[in-house]
């Protein structure tokens, strides 16, 4: 009968481990330190994708906003970017959402209409949010049906950058130190075949990695310059199955097939750019921080030359979003909203890490405009063009890749790819 | 439970014979009792995660399969509409060809190599306890790491392949990972470093269980090498190889890491697996039921196959 007790005892043991996890958190919060005014103050929990040099800028940020702000504390989490949005939306549905995170435009689509994120009206005038102090390009692109969803970061566009010493050797820098090419399409590609000419053979006279996202946001960014449009007014067909939507993707695929100006199959074009090996390359503006560590590198930055009828890139932001709760807490979600706005405020330090700030007044501060480079690129807030909303934004970007892939290697024309995509975007958005 | 002989306290001190009886009968009752409930105690962490973790997962994606649901809304019941759906969908039908022909290729590719790299690091020459850590080393290395050194070394321009094949005189440039071929060659090459160490060490374990004196026996009897490794190697290895063929082709129809961080499915879709269509299904398309009826899919096969070799290659014995 002893060793029954003991068995018994050692099971509730076992149990209560099991069951005791859940409510650690609460107790480790209470002993927090008192501010000033004599309140506890308000616990903030914060998730954001940063991987790299943006994960550390945004540290900093919350370092300083802890410090200046004693009535707030916010406690960051960065997660792997692959496992971001599926750990976000399992923590909504489970009732464990943190309190503000970071959240993509392209994704605010699949966000908003599966009501995980609470919008913003109501809470913003408390909070401060002063709508108007923001980009109205980059806003727009957070308003669903009339609420604001999201209070916007920053916008990261793609944008030119090219190699000063390469482009200078050959002649091809103009009194001020631009590259020197004229308007349109045929001038870009007039410039890169004198590159071809007149650099050394071991450079590549345009680079970008050749499979994924750069061929996708080129497209993007020319088709755009064309007014192209991705889907249908009601988000429920294609549209981009058209002479607009082929003459982009027929660009690129000229440059690397027709032109030899892009070689073939590159998979690091950030990297050989990096190195000195490339004379122009397309990327994000947060290469810019990138490239800026290398030493020996000496370069410039465009924004993406108009080829076509005006100009026009892609590009996408960094928003805040409050996460739908257990039970709205008013001053929580205000306590969010005010934190959020305090990051929008002093974007000239996440600027640091390549993007361009949300608000108007941040991109005219000195701070701002103290940092090098930046302001080259920075009439991209009103350049880029986001992706129209819907909620299945990122399967019709899966899609879109695979097919230009295809394209980019040479094993599909551009109207097998462009016929295909668009079947198969019909298909995904019939489901 | 019961007792095989009724144990009395007369019994107990008259009747020699029945003594064993009844010392048998404690065993049974009694003390198997507190064997039994240690026994559960013993297994009842694992227990507790396996009906947790494992069972009710299981039951539940079954569950999930029979809904139309994207995580946040409202589900439908839909009954087996996810399932028809699937069959007739050709992106599922191809992930699945892709992942069959991977099983194809790598279960053969991997048992084989794994035996060789066992029978040379058990030759007992000189420098073979190197070697199984060598051979073992890469097994411990996270998937994000092996592949981020497959690319590293397999792209082109800078990669380190064509690098040597260039000295070696090689001038036009290979691109591994962009036709459909090459990538699945590349990606049973960065498998096959990845996962062959732990086939060599089951195997490792089997050749040494294998009693020298059969050798001993068979030399005498005049048997060279190739004798001795086909009548008494491969046939005394015949449990390990069965297990390592089911493993390997069960951990090769999960193929999905290695795939999708090095060619992402492609070029094109090429090299989709079915877990990976299962996972952008789920977690890109946020189609929960149809996601977890193709795993049920999958699952299927699975078994079938397994069922298949364990007839088939147990059979001989």
């Amino acid at each position: 009968m002893k060793k029954i007790k003991l068995v018994m005892v050692i099971m509730l043991f076992v149990l209560s481990v099991f069951t005791g996890c859940s409510s650690t958190e609460k107790t480790a919060s209470s002993d927090a330190s008192k501010n000033e005014s004599g309140n506890k103050p308000v616990q903030l929990k914060y998730w954001v994708p940063f991987s790299g040099g943006d994960g550390d800028f945004m540290k900093a940020m919350v370092a300083e906003f802890n410090k200046t702000n004693s009535d707030i504390q916010v406690e960051m989490l960065n997660l792997k970017w692959e496992e971001y949005y599926t750990k976000l939306r399992t923590a909504v549905a489970s009732k464990q959402a943190p309190d503000v995170a970071v959240a993509h435009t392209s994704k605010l689509g699949e966000l908003a209409p599966s009501n995980l994120i609470a919008e913003l009206d109501q809470i913003a005038p408390n909070a401060g949010i002063e709508w108007d102090s923001f980009n109205q390009n980059i806003l727009n692109a957070t308003v669903f049906e009339g609420k604001h969803m999201a209070i916007p970061l920053d916008t990261h566009a793609m944008i030119m950058f090219y190699n000063k010493k390469i482009l200078g050797d050959a002649g091809l820098l103009d009194g001020d130190g631009n590259p020197d090419f004229k308007p349109g399409a045929d001038g870009f590609i007039d410039f890169l075949k004198q590159v071809k000419e007149k650099a050394p053979a071991d450079v590549m006279p345009f680079v970008g990695t050749s499979n994924g996202n750069v061929p996708f946001w080129m497209w993007w960014s020319l088709y755009s310059q064309m007014d192209g449009k991705l889907l249908s007014e009601d988000g429920k067909k294609a549209a981009f199955n058209n002479e607009k939507g082929k003459e982009a993707l027929q660009f690129i695929s000229d440059l690397v097939h027709k032109d030899g100006l892009w070689p073939k199959n590159v998979k690091n074009g950030g990297e050989i750019f990096a190195a000195g090996k490339g004379a122009v390359n397309f990327n994000g503006v947060w290469s810019t921080g990138t490239f800026e560590k290398n030493q020996g590198l000496d370069f410039g930055v465009m924004t993406i030359p108009q080829l076509y009828d005006h100009e026009a890139t892609w590009g996408d932001s960094h928003t805040l979003v409050l996460p739908v709760q257990k039970e709205d807490d008013p001053k929580r979600q205000e306590a969010a909203a005010v934190f959020a706005n305090w990051l929008a405020e002093n974007g000239a330090m996440w600027a640091k890490a390549g993007h361009v700030p949300s608000k108007t007044e941040v991109i005219e501060s000195e701070e701002f405009k103290s940092l090098e480079y930046r302001s080259e690129y920075v009439e991209v807030v009103d350049q880029v063009n986001f992706m129209p909303n819907s909620d299945k934004l990122f399967p019709i970007g899966d899609i879109l890749r695979a097919n230009f892939d295809l394209v980019m290697n040479g094993q599909a024309s551009v109207e097998e790819a462009i016929n295909k995509a668009e079947k198969e975007v019909n298909d995904l958005l019939s489901k | 439970m019961e007792p095989t002989v009724p144990v009395t306290k007369d019994g107990e001190e008259h009747a020699p014979l029945k003594r064993k009886s009844k010392v048998a009968g404690l065993l049974t009752n009694k003390k198997s009792l507190s064997l039994n409930l240690f026994a559960w105690l013993f297994l009842s962490p694992y227990l507790l995660f396996y009906l947790w973790f494992m069972l009710y997962p299981i039951i539940k994606g079954f569950i999930i399969s029979l809904y139309q649901w994207t995580i946040g809304n409202e589900r439908t019941y839909v009954g087996l509409g996810n399932y028809s759906a699937i069959f007739k969908d050709s992106f599922f039908w191809e992930a699945l060809g892709n992942t069959v022909y991977f099983v194809v290729i790598s279960t053969p590719t991997l048992v084989i190599t794994g035996i060789l790299l066992a029978l040379t690091v058990n030759s007992g020459l000189k420098g073979t306890g190197f070697l199984r850590s060598a051979f073992f080393l890469p097994h411990i290395l996270s998937i994000s790491v092996i592949s981020s050194i497959w690319v590293f070394v397999l792209q082109p321009y800078t990669g380190l392949m064509n690098s040597v094949l260039k000295t070696l005189g090689v001038t036009q440039e290979i691109f591994w990972l962009d036709s459909a071929n090459l990538a699945w060659l590349s990606i049973l090459l960065a498998t096959v470093w990845w996962t062959v160490g732990f086939n060599m060490v089951l195997f490792l374990a089997g050749l040494q269980e294998i009693p020298d004196d059969l050798y001993e026996a068979a030399r005498i009897d005049g048997a060279n090498s190739w004798h001795c490794f086909r009548y008494i190697t491969l046939p005394s290895l015949k449990g390990v190889i069965l297990l390592v063929v089911v493993l390997q082709s069960i951990a090769s129809f999960k193929l999905f890491g290695q795939s999708y961080l090095m060619t992402n499915g492609g070029p094109g879709t090429s090299t989709r697996t079915l877990v990976q269509y299962i996972y952008e299904t789920g977690f890109r398309t946020n189609e929960m039921g149809l996601a977890s009826a193709m795993s049920y899919v999958l699952f299927l096969v699975m078994v079938l196959f397994a069922v298949v070799q364990f007839k088939f290659m147990a059979k001989k014995d």
